[in-house]
């Protein structure tokens, strides 16, 4: 086991240094960051002065040695726009992103969870086909429509919820169902895949020949067991729905990381760009490496080779 | 059995061929109903793309500054009036943009799955056939990409490079081809255990050669799985990024765009956000109904990779 955990965490540094070499990648070669925070009608002598500053004609691996000793000092640079550091401006807005993705969680398994377990004990009844076609309506579904489509029936119809912004419990529950609800589809048809392959198993025949309760039989015989993909599922999606709250932010102006880098994107506002996909990319793989030390430590037949 | 009776049944084999492969796929087809359903439905969507100038009822940039925001003829009581799904903010027909959209997210759909199953496909052939450190660098590079939030990653590139429909394609295919490779890996490793290839390599075989006439077409069954269950995904990324902003850049009429300009008069004019969206999800529902079916007749292990 300890084997396993030391090598997965040094494939999880080799990934992390990846991201790094990526993002700097695609921000420094696949354009012209002095050209791209310019105005159009910026003159030559302001664009030259504006590369000597920012040092884009050193060559790559040094602007790239720069970087890295940067972010090892978690020094990600000022941003352009709000002239703080960019990690402090990105990890301020971390909460409300944590919030946000966690609450979609919360729902996704509070809706999940039942269903698919219904949907499974009641194979092939009315239920069961009517839970699977929302599920697929949900997993065909952009979120971000779902969205403007919960603000026009739900907010400005019904004036059961406010529109926009962070602040209590009314203003998470509407971004939270939207970000939810493709995790909730995903789920649901992964938990009912597994209640259907666990209860045709030999020991839930010999538990209900005991004369367990079939109730007993479904939430501590089959549930135990058909969670174990689940909590795989279950921790990926945490790291999705993290890097999938972008658009939903933008709908419902919730004030995280996704929204504050589609606005650094525009602004080409490229360290808080860096920073952000950096530290989300990072909560991904840290999530993942958990997920992953959780499935060994539930599923002892797991090697850890 | 008699010599009478293995005759007969000779016979019958000569009168009743074999069903082909496209035989069995047709009959599944029609007995499995969301399937079928899956299918109508890309086929009116292809249809709408192809015949768009014919099906349109108005040029979908034309503006009207007199008939601006007019709601649905249907819902307005004011029985049906040309404008089915009502007209946008500069009096643009909601409904002919809607079909016109159709073009650019099957566009955006197939290209991307096009361009990332070569990029998928190149991989997972090279780090299952070679394994060891090629493997190793190119699990490695799979797992960097996958750490990205897509949606960030594909902005970022967009906003890079300018925003336009190839560099859309070109954005969203940098981060999907990782499920093709993560996929047919498995594959190509289990394949190149066969005897077959043993035989390839023995008489003499050139990697390449193997790669792509012996082992290629052996693990394109799931690229086609993927492919088709990919198709949505990609067309709810580019309506993502075009409602971001960063999308094929106006006026060309896209769902996403529609969106974007829907959502600033959702408290007035409900029909400008409702039937792009309503248009997305159809597509993708067919799209995925369409997958789940191939999934199943082609490679029923793939259940859950989605």
């Amino acid at each position: 086991m300890q084997k396993y955990i030391i090598h997965r965490c040094l494939q999880s540094i080799i990934v992390l240094k990846g991201v790094l070499i990526l993002v700097f990648l695609i921000l420094h070669v696949t354009g012209d960051p002095a050209m791209m925070m310019l105005p159009p009608d910026a003159d030559e002598l302001t664009y030259e002065t504006l590369r000597k500053q920012l040092q884009l004609d050193d060559p790559f691996l040094v602007q790239y040695g720069r970087f890295f000793m940067g972010v090892m000092r978690g020094d990600f640079g000022n941003s352009l726009l709000h002239e703080v550091p960019a990690l402090t401006l990105v990890l301020s807005h971390m909460p409300a992103t944590l919030e946000l993705a966690l609450g979609a969680l919360v729902v996704s398994l509070f809706i999940s969870l039942p269903a698919g377990v219904l949907a499974a004990v009641k194979r092939e009844t009315f239920y069961d086909y009517s839970s699977m076609g929302v599920a697929l309506l949900g997993q065909s579904a952009p979120r971000f429509w779902l969205g403007l489509m919960f603000i026009l029936f739900l907010s400005v119809y019904l004036d059961l919820f406010p529109v926009s912004g962070r602040g209590t419990i009314r203003h998470l529950i509407l971004p939270a169902f939207a970000t939810g609800l493709y995790s909730t589809a995903r789920i649901t048809r992964m938990v009912r895949s597994g209640m259907l392959e666990v209860l045709n198993q030999d020991y839930i025949r010999t538990a209900r020949s005991k004369g367990v309760v079939e109730r007993g039989i479904v939430l501590r015989h089959a549930l135990k067991n058909a969670s174990i993909p689940v909590v795989t599922l279950v921790g990926m999606e945490l790291g999705i729905l993290l890097g999938g709250t972008v658009v939903i932010e933008t709908v419902f102006a919730w004030p995280g990381v996704g929204r504050l880098t589609v606005q650094a994107i525009h602004n080409s506002d490229f360290p808080v760009v860096e920073a952000a996909i950096f530290l989300l990319a990072a909560i991904f793989v840290f999530v993942n490496l958990v997920v992953d030390l959780i499935y060994a430590y539930l599923d002892p037949r797991i090697s850890y080779g | 059995m008699s010599q009478a009776e293995v005759i007969a049944a000779d016979d019958i084999e000569d009168i009743i061929p074999a069903p082909t492969f496209w035989q069995d796929a047709s009959r599944s087809l029609i007995r499995r109903k969301p399937a079928l359903l899956g299918f109508i439905i890309v086929v009116v969507v292809i249809g709408c793309a192809v015949f768009a100038p014919l099906l349109a009822p108005y040029d979908p940039l034309a503006q009207d500054p007199i008939r601006y925001l007019k709601p649905p003829g249907w819902s307005s009581g004011e029985g049906m009036t040309p404008h089915w799904m009502g007209t946008d903010f500069v009096g643009r027909d909601i409904l002919s943009r809607v079909i016109y959209g159709t073009r650019v997210s099957l566009a955006v759909g197939f290209a991307a799955v096009a361009l990332s199953g070569l990029i998928g496909l190149t991989v997972a052939l090279l780090a299952g056939y070679y394994g060891g450190w090629v493997d190793a660098v190119l699990s490695r590079i799979v797992d960097t990409f996958l750490a990205f939030p897509l949606i960030l990653l594909a902005l970022s590139i967009v906003a890079m490079l300018g925003p336009s429909l190839w560099n859309v394609i070109l954005a969203i295919s940098l981060r999907t081809w990782i499920v093709y490779a993560r996929v047919v890996r498995g594959a190509v490793l289990s394949v190149k255990e066969e005897e077959f290839i043993e035989a390839a390599r023995a008489s003499g075989g050139r990697a390449p050669y193997i790669l792509l006439v012996h082992i290629l077409p052996n693990v394109m069954a799931p690229a086609v799985v993927i492919a088709t269950l990919y198709v949505g995904r990609m067309i709810v990324i580019e309506s993502a990024l075009s409602f971001l902003g960063l999308g094929v850049p106006p006026p060309t009429p896209t769902w996403g765009g529609m969106l974007a300009e829907g959502r600033a008069y959702i408290d007035t004019a409900w029909w400008l956000a409702l039937f792009p969206g309503l248009a997305i999800m159809w597509t993708v529902l067919g799209a995925n109904l369409l997958g789940d079916w191939l999934r199943d007749i082609l490679d029923p292990r793939l259940k859950g990779t989605d």
